[in-house]
C-alpha cells in the first residue's frame, strides 16, 4: 500500500474519531442538560399539584377521610396525579401507569422520590411526595410527560448524524489534499531516484521549505552530485583506460608488423648477405624497442599497485649515487652534464627518484642537445629540481599531452630512438608517488626545461630553520 | 498500475465501512446512554430557594404586631423595596415548602380572607367576602440574573386564589409579613367605593406608612390611582378595567348567563418601586 494511502486511511480515521467523539459528548451533554431541566420542571409541577391537592384537603379533607375520590376533583390538578394513603391505598389516580416508586416512610419535606418510565413509546416522570394537611396524610404521585423532549432529542441526534455524513463527505477533498501535500514531495524524490537510476545523472530535486522532507531532497541532491562526479571520473578512467591500451595495441602491432614482414622475407626467399643483415637489423631495433616499451609497462604497472615507503634522503646523495647512471645515457647521446646539487632532504623512493632522473635525462638526450643541465635548490618549504637542455624543444601546443602514455610528438624520430612514449607518463606517475609538482617550459625551438618541486622533509625543514 | 487501482479501491472501501461503522456504533453509544437517561430513579432532596429565617436576624425594632395578631416579623423599609422590586420583576416562580419565618398555607388564606373581607370586595350589606378559597401556592420570583446564594425569606409570596359569585381574586402576600402586597380582582358586581380610597386601604393593610402629605394622582382616563408611601420610596397603585362586549358577545353572554348576573370590572393593585 502506497504512502498516500497509508496518510490518507490514518487522516480519515481521526477525523471520523473526531467527529464522533465530539458529536457524543455533545448529545450527551445536551441530552443531560435536558434530562436535569425535565426533572427540575417535573419536581416543580408536582409541588404546584401538591399545593393544589392540599387546598382541596384544606377545603374537603372528607374525600380522604371518607374515601371518596372525586373523579371531578382531578380536573384541578395540571398534570396525571394519584393519592394514596399512608397504608398505600389508593384514593384517586388518572394516570396511565402505576409505577413502582419506593420511598422511605414519612420523608421530610423536603425529599421526593422520582422514576423515568417508557410506555407505549412516551417517556413520563412519576415524582412522589409525602403530602400532609391537618390531620390527612398520604404519597402523591404525579406524572409529567417529556415526550416531546425526547423526541426532539432524537431529531437533534439524527440531525447531527447527518451533518456528520455531510461534514465527513466535504473532509475527504481536503484530506486527499492534505495528503497529497505531504506525500508529493516523496513522489518527487521517487521520481528524481528513477531518472538517475536511468542515466540522467545531472537530475537534481527542488523542494521549498524546511521540513525533513527539504532535508531529504538537499541530501538527496548533495548525493546525486557526489555520484556524478565518480561517474565522470569512472568515465575518464575508463577512457583513458581504452585509450592507453588501444595506443599499446598500436605500438605493439607497428614494430610487429615490421619483425613479422622481415622475418617472412628471411624465411621465404634467399637473400643476399647484406639483405640479411639489414632485416637482422631491423628485427633487432624493433625488438629492442618491444623490449624497452615492455619494461616501461612493467614500471608502469608496478607503480599503479605499490605503496611506496618514502624515506627522508639527501638530495645530493641522491644525485651522488646517480651520476654513475647519468653519465653512460649522456655519452650514449653526446651531450654534457652539468651538475648543481643544494644540499637538501626530500622524501624520496631512491629507485623511484633514480628511474625519473634517468628518464627526463634520457628525454632531454633524445632531444639532440649539446647541454644538460641539472640543478637543485632549496626554496622555502620546497626543494626545487631542475632538468633544463637546449635541445629542439617541445612545441607549445604539445606540452598538454606529452605526459600521457604513448603520446609522443615526432612518432618517427621516437622509434628510431627506440622510444614508446612512456617515459614522461613514468616520471608524471613517479612525482604522484611523491606528491611533488612538475611543471614543463618550453618554446619548441631552444630546448626544454623540466622543474620539480619536492616538499622539504621534517629533517629538511628543522635543519632549515636552524 | 492495477496494483495502484487495488489499493485505492481497498481505501476507499476501507474508508467507507470505517464511516458506517463510527456512525453506527456512536449510534449503538448514544442510544444505550439515552436509555440510561431514561431509566434514572431515586430520590432527591428539593433544595428551597430561600433560607430560614430565625430571631436572632430580626432587627431592633421587630416586634409582634398586636393589632393583626400575625405573629410576624415587620420588614424595614429597604427589605420590602427589594421584596417588592424582586416580585415585580420577576421572569417566572420557583414554588417551594414554607421555611422556619414564613406564614403557612392555612394562615396565608386566612389573612387573605380577611383581606378580602377589609376591602369589601362583594356588594352587600355586611363587608365579610363570600370568596371560596381554591388554592395557594409558595413560591419565589427568578429573576434575569439569579445566583446560586439562597434568599431571604421574604423575597418569597403566597399567590392565593379566591372566587365567588361577585368577583375573581388572585392575591399576592408576603409569606413573612402575611400582608397582601398585590391583588388582581375580576368584580363581576359593581363596587361602591372611589377607586382612591381603596387606595388608600390597600396601603394601610400591607402595612404601608402612607405620609401625611399625600401625593395622590389619578391617571388621564380616570382608570389609574397612584399614592406615594413609605416617604415616597415605594408607591401603590391602582388600575381599574372595565370589561367590554362587542354586540354580539354581550347577546351570547346574556344568552348563557344564569340567575348571577355578571359585571364588567378588573382591579389591580400594586406596590411599585422607583
Amino acid at each position: 500500500m502506497k504512502l498516500f494511502h497509508k496518510i490518507f486511511l490514518c487522516f480519515v480515521v481521526l477525523v471520523g474519531i473526531a467527529f464522533q467523539v465530539s458529536g457524543y459528548l455533545l448529545v450527551n451533554f445536551a441530552y443531560e442538560n435536558v434530562i436535569e431541566q425535565e426533572k427540575k420542571y417535573a419536581f416543580q409541577e408536582f409541588q404546584h399539584n401538591k399545593y393544589i391537592l392540599q387546598s382541596i384537603l384544606y377545603l374537603q379533607p372528607e374525600l380522604v377521610v371518607e374515601n371518596r375520590g372525586d373523579m371531578n376533583l382531578i380536573k384541578n390538578f395540571t398534570v396525571p396525579i394519584a393519592f394514596y394513603k399512608t397504608d398505600g391505598q389508593c384514593v384517586f389516580s388518572d394516570m396511565s401507569l402505576q409505577p413502582q416508586i419506593s420511598m422511605s416512610e414519612k420523608a421530610e419535606n423536603y425529599t421526593v422520590a422520582f422514576q423515568m418510565l417508557c410506555n407505549k413509546g412516551e417517556n413520563y416522570i412519576y415524582v412522589s411526595g409525602y403530602v400532609r394537611q391537618g390531620d390527612v396524610e398520604g404519597y402523591l404521585v404525579s406524572e409529567t410527560n417529556i415526550s416531546g423532549t425526547v423526541n426532539r432529542q432524537e431529531d437533534m441526534i439524527r440531525y447531527l448524524q447527518k451533518i456528520c455524513i455531510v461534514l465527513f463527505f466535504l473532509s475527504v477533498p481536503l484530506i486527499i489534499l492534505l495528503t497529497n501535500c505531504i506525500a508529493g514531495p516523496i513522489r518527487k524524490v521517487s521520481r528524481a531516484t528513477k531518472r538517475i537510476a536511468e542515466g540522467r545523472y545531472s537530475e537534481r530535486i527542488c523542494i521549498k521549505g524546511k521540513d525533513e522532507i527539504s532535508e531529504l531532497a538537499a541530501d538527496f541532491n548533495q548525493m546525486a552530485g557526489q555520484i556524478e562526479k565518480k561517474i565522470s571520473e569512472l568515465s575518464e578512467t575508463a577512457k583513458a583506460k581504452e585509450e592507453f591500451t588501444a595506443n599499446f595495441a598500436h605500438e605493439l602491432k607497428t614494430p610487429l608488423t615490421s619483425v613479422i614482414g622481415y622475418a617472412d622475407m628471411l624465411y621465404q626467399r634467399e637473400l643476399p648477405r647484406n639483405q640479411v643483415r639489414d632485416a637482422a637489423e631491423y628485427i633487432l631495433k624493433e625488438g629492442m624497442r618491444l623490449e624497452a616499451l615492455s619494461l616501461k609497462l612493467m614500471d608502469l604497472f608496478i607503480l599503479d599497485r605499490q605503496d611506496f615507503l618514502l624515506e627522508s634522503s639527501s638530495a645530493k646523495e641522491l644525485f651522488e649515487n646517480l651520476k654513475q647512471n647519468m653519465q653512460p645515457i649522456c655519452s650514449k647521446y653526446g651531450t654534457k652534464l652539468h651538475e648543481h646539487i643544494e644540499d637538501g632532504y626530500i622524501d624520496a623512493d631512491y629507485d623511484l627518484f633514480k628511474i625519473m632522473i634517468l628518464n627526463l635525462i634520457d628525454n632531454s638526450g633524445k632531444a639532440e642537445g649539446e647541454d644538460i643541465w641539472i640543478t637543485g635548490n632549496k626554496r622555502n618549504n620546497s626543494y626545487l629540481i631542475c632538468v633544463k637542455d637546449n635541445g629542439r624543444g617541445v612545441p607549445p601546443e604539445e606540452l598538454s599531452r606529452i605526459t600521457e602514455a604513448f603520446y609522443m610528438v615526432d612518432k618517427s624520430r621516437s622509434r628510431k630512438q627506440h622510444g614508446a612514449g612512456l617515459g614522461l607518463a613514468l616520471v608524471s606517475k613517479i612525482i604522484e608517488i611523491h606528491k611533488a609538482e612538475m611543471q614543463i617550459e618550453s618554446d619548441g625551438k631552444n630546448g626544454t626545461v623540466v622543474k620539480i618541486k619536492f616538499h622539504l622533509s621534517e629533517r629538511g625543514v628543522n635543519e632549515q630553520n636552524i | 498500475m492495477s496494483r495502484t487501482y487495488k489499493y485505492t479501491f481497498i481505501t476507499l472501501f476501507l474508508t467507507l465501512a470505517f464511516m458506517v461503522c463510527s456512525m453506527a456504533g456512536m449510534n449503538f453509544v448514544i442510544k444505550t446512554r439515552e436509555k440510561q437517561l431514561l431509566t434514572q430513579a431515586g430520590e432527591a432532596a428539593i433544595e428551597s430557594p430561600v433560607r430560614a429565617w430565625n430571631d436572632r436576624e430580626c432587627n431592633a425594632q421587630n416586634e409582634l404586631q398586636e393589632h393583626h395578631d400575625s405573629g410576624r416579623y415587620r420588614l424595614s423599609g429597604i427589605q420590602i423595596e427589594h421584596a417588592v422590586k424582586s416580585w415585580n420583576e420577576r421572569i417566572g416562580e420557583t414554588m417551594h415548602n414554607p421555611v422556619e419565618g414564613q406564614v403557612s398555607m392555612e394562615k396565608a388564606v386566612k389573612m387573605g380572607e380577611e383581606w378580602l373581607a377589609e376591602m369589601n370586595m362583594s356588594e352587600g350589606e355586611n363587608n365579610n367576602s363570600d370568596a371560596d378559597f381554591t388554592k395557594a401556592t409558595l413560591s419565589v420570583g427568578i429573576q434575569r440574573e439569579s445566583g446560586e446564594r439562597l434568599l431571604e425569606p421574604y423575597y418569597s409570596f403566597w399567590t392565593v386564589n379566591f372566587s365567588s359569585r361577585t368577583m375573581n381574586a388572585v392575591l399576592y402576600l408576603n409569606a413573612v409579613t402575611g400582608k397582601v402586597w398585590g391583588a388582581e380582582i375580576i368584580l363581576y358586581e359593581s363596587m361602591h367605593k372611589e377607586p382612591y380610597e381603596n387606595l388608600c386601604l390597600f396601603a394601610e393593610l400591607a402595612g404601608l406608612e402612607v405620609s401625611e402629605k399625600e401625593f395622590f394622582q389619578i391617571g388621564d382616563s380616570q382608570t389609574e390611582a397612584t399614592l406615594a408611601v413609605n416617604g415616597g420610596r415605594l408607591y401603590v397603585k391602582q388600575q381599574c378595567y372595565s370589561l367590554g362586549f362587542n354586540s354580539k358577545a354581550s347577546d351570547i353572554w346574556e344568552e348563557n348567563q344564569t340567575e348571577k348576573k355578571y359585571g364588567n370590572s378588573i382591579i389591580r393593585y400594586q406596590i411599585m418601586t422607583d
